[in-house]
């Protein structure tokens, strides 16, 4: 009884460690294919699409609101944040400060709705104006640090404005692309 | 009485000596403290014109001159992972390339804190972020690096902002035309870039540097002003091939740095440029351990430093540069 107990025992093991080896071999030469097959895959080049004369329109319409006025006013407000953290932690002198962001935003908005937008490019619009409405969200909650001097509202505009310029990034994708040149 | 003073006079001369001793072999211990060193392409930008990149080597159709024949190049984003002990700092940051932020002629980019998994090294684990300075393709992915603390110039900031608000438009923090910054000498600070450095500063993970700094022993920021934007730095760093310096984009060209051509002229005060360059040669005693972000030759035997090099991600290149004692290699075998 005791001796084919123990065969089927050193049957099983001898089973089991051809098993083990044989996922050892597997592992190790899968893992030399993956490497060179990852390093080679180079993702193809994006390709470039021309805007019709009327959307080219749209882009240059919209290019000084958004150069000129929403990048700087965007870039203005995180050195808002920054001079109050980092300088004079003046919550009046930052709402005064982000109050004229918030209106030029604003404006900013206004301005865009009087451009007159291609059919193909209404949903870029509509991207715009929604960046343009989370600065100007992200404006009102930087000026409660007025009322009770919590940070915490600076951090929570701080994710809403990152998530304004990601939208911008995207909308000038498609009417600048190329805005972004090596530096 | 005496015999009781003089033995106390002795011991306490002994006992300074013996402080002394063991502060001075502590300090040289902290000093001699080598980092490992590997630098990661980040993305490459293809075919740009060569005399966009040094204009004093310019492209002449059918020319034989080693400075004039070259008409484009592709320019490697050059980041820094070093590691002195248990930190792990970058040196710039590269950028983020997404759906929405993909045309600007480059190749090869692969998520940063997937590079450094390659590498053998989680993103987490970044303590700390030298960013050389704050354009956009070399402080960016930062929010990928919740732990990392950033250091950045006070100089780099006062120069976003004084041109953020300068009243002629034509010279600006944010491009300036459609299709990039046309040379315009300050811009390329776009809204994204700006607000995750904001975030860093809210969260406290941001140290605003004046001038020089050490970050660990024997590891220093040189400030280069005006080397390649109003802020720029520099990171000495030693290892046991000797110290080296990363220069970011002050350091755009290693073949610039070897033969004293200002390159990718930007808010460039090429003698900044070329002081910097000096550095480098003062700190090193040489040009061979400058590590350039853009060297057209990265990862080659032409930039000799960086030939221990190996294919990564998506076509991206790493090299080894240096290891500390006891750090096995991270390179593929």
């Amino acid at each position: 009884m005791v001796v084919p107990h123990f065969r089927a025992v050193v049957l099983s093991g001898i089973i089991a460690a051809l098993f083990a080896m044989m996922g050892v071999a597997t592992h190790r030469e899968l893992s030399r294919q993956v490497a060179p097959s990852r390093a080679a895959a180079v993702k193809p080049e994006p390709e470039l699409k021309p805007l019709s004369a009327e959307e080219e329109g749209y882009a240059a319409a919209l290019w000084p609101i958004h150069s000129e006025v929403v990048e700087v006013s965007a870039v203005d407000m995180s050195f808002a944040g920054i001079a109050y953290i980092t300088e004079h932690h003046d919550a009046q002198r930052l709402a005064a400060k982000v109050m004229t962001l918030r209106d030029r935003f604003r404006t900013a908005a206004d301005q865009a709705r009087l451009i007159p937008v291609p059919a193909a490019m209404g949903q870029v619009h509509d991207q715009y104006l929604e960046a343009l409405a989370l600065y100007e969200t992200a404006s009102a909650e930087m000026l409660k640090v007025a009322a009770d001097g919590k940070v915490e509202h600076l951090i929570e505009a701080q994710t809403m404005s990152q998530r304004a310029a990601e939208d911008l990034l995207k909308v000038g994708d498609v009417l600048w692309p190329g805005e972004y040149k090596p530096n | 009485m005496r015999n009781l003073v003089g033995r106390i006079a002795l011991a306490a001369a002994l006992a300074i000596t013996g402080l002394a001793g063991f502060a001075v072999a502590n300090r040289a211990a902290a000093q001699d403290q080598n980092c490992s060193v590997w630098l990661v392409e980040s993305s490459r930008f293809m075919k740009v014109p060569m005399g966009a990149f040094m204009p004093d080597r310019a492209f002449i159709p059918g020319s034989t001159d080693q400075y004039h024949n070259i008409n484009t190049v592709d320019l490697p984003v050059n980041v820094g992972v070093i590691k002195c002990g248990n930190e792990l700092v970058l040196f710039d940051s590269g950028w983020k390339q997404q759906d929405y932020l993909k045309m600007t002629g480059s190749e090869h980019w692969a998520p940063l804190p997937d590079q450094l998994k390659v590498l053998g090294f989680d993103a987490n684990n970044v303590t700390k972020i030298v960013i050389g300075h704050g354009h956009w393709d070399h402080a960016g992915q930062l929010s990928d690096f919740p732990n990392a603390v950033i250091y950045i110039q006070r100089e780099e900031l006062n120069g976003i902002e004084w041109a953020l608000n300068y009243p002629n438009p034509k010279i600006a923090a944010v491009n300036t035309a459609p299709g990039g910054c046309r040379r315009t000498p300050a811009c390329g600070y776009p809204p994204l870039t700006v607000a995750e450095i904001y975030g860093k500063v809210l969260n406290g993970k941001a140290v605003i540097v004046n001038g020089e700094a050490e970050i660990l022993p024997g590891v220093k920021i040189h400030p280069a002003f005006r080397g390649h934007t109003a802020g720029s730095q520099l990171l000495e760093v030693p290892t046991s091939i000797g110290k080296l310096v990363f220069g970011s984009d002050t350091y755009s060209s290693w073949e610039g740095i070897r033969d004293w051509m200002a390159a990718n002229i930007q808010q460039t005060d090429t003698v900044q440029q070329f002081l910097a360059y000096e550095k480098c040669y003062k700190i090193t005693g040489g040009y061979q351990n400058c590590i350039c972000a853009h060297e057209p030759l990265s990862y080659t035997d032409g930039y000799p430093i960086t030939k221990n090099s190996w294919v990564a991600l998506n076509g991206g290149r790493m090299a080894e540069i240096a290891l500390a004692a006891g750090e096995k290699t991270h390179k593929p075998q």
